[in-house]
């Protein structure tokens, strides 16, 4: 990462109503933090309820899009207290959305979804459905485990190589 | 009568394009069948005269009588990777508007994301699902179902469901329709990786209700505003409060005016 990328970056993070950014490019995790009060916290926290590069209507007060670069989409999370910390994942197996779409833990809105967590998984055990354009995706687990872990709420607009499940591989 | 699939070869122009016809008088679900058979799917083409276990999205049922309508599957595997994959939805419907187009002169329009109406009212829906075993490997199961000679539809669907018959009172040889359709797929299947632009534009000649208010819903979100486009990526655009929203997936309905 060279360095005026990130002085671009500490520049729009600056200009923006975020406090933290992380990113992870080629290996290279990079986490940016503004020295500022609680009550802009939570105001951020707020935003970023949905770490989208978009969101539906009704949360859009302030639009993502502004912090985005024009080339590297960072990913934004919402870490509000920075409890969890990255080496403690490090022993899960990330299942990640293979395409852009919307996230459904079930097959339809009525059933049960697929897997919950602590089930135990094996590998092609059907994970969720990432839907687009009416192309249903399903997602199947390569691993056998147990789900640590589901990072995205049904019906909720996941990007390309998003993190969706955590597995404890067994 | 039975689907004829030696009048269904006969009729087919690229010889090459499939590798398996299947056809089955009744079976669970076309899309179910080769998504549990996985292997070999590539080009292979499953036809059923009666489904058991037809479905829609979100395991919606698919409700066709025997032997009146077309229902048939296509599993494509072969260099297929998630970049292309959402082209699919607009090659499938755009397949099936100008099927019925060149042989009946129906004018038909396509419904974000992809189920075909005419007159505003749904005559063929469409299915697609995919697997993904790794990057490199997915498996794609392209199913469709067209109302073709049914003319009586239950109580809850009725009004806004049509057949090909109900539109032209002929009845209508499926044979010819699926040949039709799958010479129409393949041509678009040959541009689908390095002429997208083209089916795009072709897609956006059909689309029903752009520029009208419409409701979208997603999971248990229901937003309302204007369609503003669909885009290369087949995300819807709504514009709501001169704010502009893309989704991925969701059910439409329109507005009234």
């Amino acid at each position: 990462m060279d360095l005026n990328y990130l002085k671009k970056l500490i520049k729009i993070l600056d200009e923006s109503n975020i406090n933290e950014v992380e990113i992870e490019e080629e290996g290279t995790k990079i986490k940016l933090r503004k020295n500022i009060g609680e009550k802009n916290e939570t105001q951020a926290f707020q935003v970023f309820q949905h770490p989208m590069p978009y969101s539906y209507p009704q949360v859009q007060q302030v639009t993502t899009q502004s912090i985005t670069p024009d080339k590297v989409p960072p990913q934004v999370e919402e870490k509000p207290k920075v409890v969890e910390e990255p080496k403690a994942e490090k022993k899960y197996h990330e299942i990640k959305s293979p395409i852009v779409g919307t996230f459904y833990r079930a097959p339809s809105p009525d059933a049960e979804p697929y897997v919950k967590v602590g089930d135990t998984v094996s590998i092609g055990t059907v994970l969720c459905i990432v839907e687009a354009m009416k192309l249903m995706n399903e997602i199947e687990s390569d691993v056998n485990g147990r789900i640590a872990k589901i990072l995205v709420e049904n019906a909720q607009p996941v990007e390309y190589g998003q993190t969706l499940f955590l597995i404890e591989p067994m | 009568m039975k689907f004829d699939k030696s009048k269904f070869l006969e009729l087919n122009h690229y010889k090459s394009f499939l590798k398996e016809i299947e056809y089955f008088e009744e079976i669970d679900s076309t899309n179910s069948y080769l998504l549990y058979r996985r292997q070999n799917i590539d080009r292979v083409l499953v036809i059923a005269d009666y489904q058991t276990a037809g479905r829609g999205r979100y395991s919606r049922k698919w409700m066709s009588n025997a032997y009146e309508n077309l229902m048939f599957t296509l599993g494509l595997s072969e260099n297929i990777t998630h970049e292309i994959l959402h082209r699919f939805s607009f090659l499938t419907p755009i397949s099936i508007v100008k099927s019925i187009y060149q042989l009946y002169g129906i004018t038909a329009e396509i419904k974000w994301p992809n189920d075909v109406l005419v007159g505003g009212k749904k005559l063929c829906g469409i299915l697609i699902e995919s697997v993904f075993e790794s990057d490199n490997n997915i498996k794609l199961v392209i199913g469709v179902g067209i109302n073709v000679n049914q003319t009586e539809f239950e109580d809850e669907i009725r009004d806004r469901t049509t057949s090909l018959k109900l539109v032209t009172n002929w009845n209508i040889a499926r044979e010819e329709l699926l040949a039709k359709f799958i010479d129409l797929f393949y041509e678009g299947f040959q541009l689908i990786k390095n002429n997208f632009e083209f089916i795009y534009n072709e897609y956006m000649k059909y689309v029903f209700s752009l520029g009208k208010q419409i409701r979208i819903q997603v999971g248990t979100k229901i937003i309302e505003g204007k369609f503003k486009d669909v885009n290369q990526k087949g995300e819807l655009i709504l514009e709501v409060n001169g704010n502009e929203f893309p989704f991925s997936s969701g059910d439409i309905t329109i507005l009234k005016e």
